[in-house]
């Protein structure tokens, strides 16, 4: 027997190595089976774990840090985008603004040239101010090859009037202002009719304003009544709205009034006008004008004295035409508005 | 080199005048370009060049404005006179302030001569709103814009090779 193990000897190995591992496989089998982790798996791992833990943390803080850096410049790209649509939204909406003031502004020049059949009308925009301090004129960017000739009378889309065309080039026209001295225009207040000449004055130009002379000592014009072309003089058709009374005064020789008047236009701002390029007696009114909406003849004298934030009104079926004094269907009224509101405001 | 210099600030002068210049009214009151540049020259370049830039850029200044063609270029051509003798006389350096209180002189006495010229004329100006409400403002605004046009008026003459009498 002893001779078979020694004469056997690496079979017996075998099979004892076979055996042993056969019971350590059924063992951990067995304890597989069982809840937890084992003593072994345990004492490994308790020495592992801190290992494990900081490689781990380190690893996550690399990933971390990784993606930390690749979120800032994420972020920094996404900042950048952002800003450069929120400059070029901006830049939309500026447009945008711009474009909504020059429709409406065409609109209403379109409207214009539409509803008045008579007048001959040639839009041209302002291309340059006097360039002394001296003058009140514009350069507009039309001239003879248009049909631009010297006295013709220039207004805006809403018939007020601007001045008149005082140098013609071929493709540029200077307009004097009604600020300037150089320009006079027969005018007609529209409530009481009383009739004058509107002309600039030096010393009123530079604060926009221009001068109603040579009223008559009876005239019964009152501040914040509306003044208009009353067509006489050839020059400028009747019914052009100049502008508003602020002050009436005594002329030095104590023989007639004037008054100072603000014209409704803004020259400051103008950017487009038209040429009437054919001579017109009368320019109408629109009934959609606040100036020709009817008024109760009653409330006259209480709106003389009330000031309102809105124009005078005239009836549409009596537009006064050369008639110096008011007629008995024409419905002037006084009612003035607060002087600090504008006539460009109150028209918006 | 001085051809293209005069004819590069006469092209600018004028576009700007009546664009620019009158976009950065203050009180309605635009600075004078024109008399600012005439100013200068007589200061940087002599009295001759201030004389004839005076006389030629006067003259372009009354064509632009359309009235009274003429007058601004008499006016300037002594005030280039003026400059060119102050700055070669009484002045050297680099006569910054020199430049600006000769603009604002100048510019009084620019308007001083216009207002009388327009007298002559009838015009209805009184001397209070020529000289303090127009002239005086000017004379301010000419001098803070001269000023600042001192600048680029050296560098357009350093880059044409045009040199500082005084």
């Amino acid at each position: 027997m002893r001779n078979f193990f020694v004469d056997h000897k690496g079979l017996v190995l075998l099979i004892a190595a076979t055996l042993i591992l056969a019971i350590v496989i059924g063992i951990f089998a067995a304890l597989a089976a069982s809840e937890g982790a084992t003593f072994i798996e345990q004492a490994v791992e308790g020495v592992a774990e801190p290992g494990q833990a900081a490689v781990q943390k380190s690893g996550n803080w690399f990933v971390n840090l990784f993606s930390y850096f690749g979120g800032v410049k994420a972020l920094r790209e996404e900042n950048q985008a952002l800003k450069n649509e929120n400059v070029e939204l901006d830049k939309r909406l500026r447009d945008a603004r711009g474009l909504e003031t020059e429709n409406a502004q065409l609109r209403e020049m379109l409207d214009l040239t539409k509803t008045e059949h008579e007048l001959e009308l040639l839009a041209a925009s302002v291309i340059a101010k006097n360039p002394s301090n001296w003058y009140g004129t514009f350069t507009i960017g039309k001239g003879s090859d248009d049909g631009i000739q010297e006295g013709q009378a220039v207004l805006t889309e809403k018939k007020e009037l601007v001045g008149k065309i005082s140098r013609v080039g071929s493709d540029w026209a200077e307009v004097v202002t009604l600020l300037d001295p150089e320009c006079g225009v027969g005018a007609m207040v529209l409530r009481t009719k009383d009739v004058g000449v509107a002309e600039g004055d030096s010393s009123l130009r530079l604060s926009g304003k221009c001068k109603l002379g040579y009223l008559s000592r009876d005239a019964e014009l009152e501040r914040d009544d509306y003044v208009e072309t009353s067509g006489m003089g050839g020059v400028y058709p009747k019914g052009l709205l100049i502008g508003r009374v602020l002050e009436i005064k005594e002329d030095n020789t104590n023989m007639s009034k004037y008054a100072i008047v603000e014209p409704m236009v803004n020259f400051g701002k103008l950017q487009q006008v038209f040429v009437l390029l054919n001579a017109v007696e009368v320019i109408a009114r629109s009934e959609e004008d606040p100036l020709m909406e009817e008024e109760p003849e009653e409330e006259d004298e209480e709106e003389t004295s009330t000031p309102t934030a809105t124009r005078p009104a005239a009836t549409a079926t009596a537009r006064p035409t050369a008639t110096p004094k008011p007629s008995a269907t024409v419905r002037p009224s006084s009612t003035p508005k607060p002087s600090s509101v504008s006539g460009q405001e109150l028209r918006e | 080199m001085r051809v293209v210099f005069y004819l590069f600030w006469m092209l600018l002068l004028t576009i700007f005048q009546p664009t620019l210049a009158r976009g950065i009214a203050v009180w309605g009151i635009a600075p004078n370009l024109f008399l600012c540049f005439v100013v200068m020259i007589g200061f940087f370049r002599g009295t001759t060049e201030g004389a004839i830039c005076g006389a030629i850029f006067g003259l372009a200044y009354d064509i632009l404005v359309g009235r009274m063609i003429g007058v601004s270029g008499l006016i300037y051509l002594y005030l280039g006179v003026g400059a060119g003798i102050l700055g070669t006389r009484f002045f050297s350096g680099e006569k910054q302030l020199a430049n600006f209180l000769g603009t604002i002189v100048a510019s009084l006495i620019a308007g001083l001569m216009y207002y009388l010229a327009r007298k002559a004329v009838g015009s209805d100006m009184g001397f209070g709103t020529a000289m303090f409400r127009i002239g005086m403002i000017e004379a301010i605004y000419n001098g803070v814009v001269g000023f600042l046009l001192a600048k680029p008026v050296r560098l357009s003459m350093r880059l044409l090779r045009i040199k500082q009498v005084s």
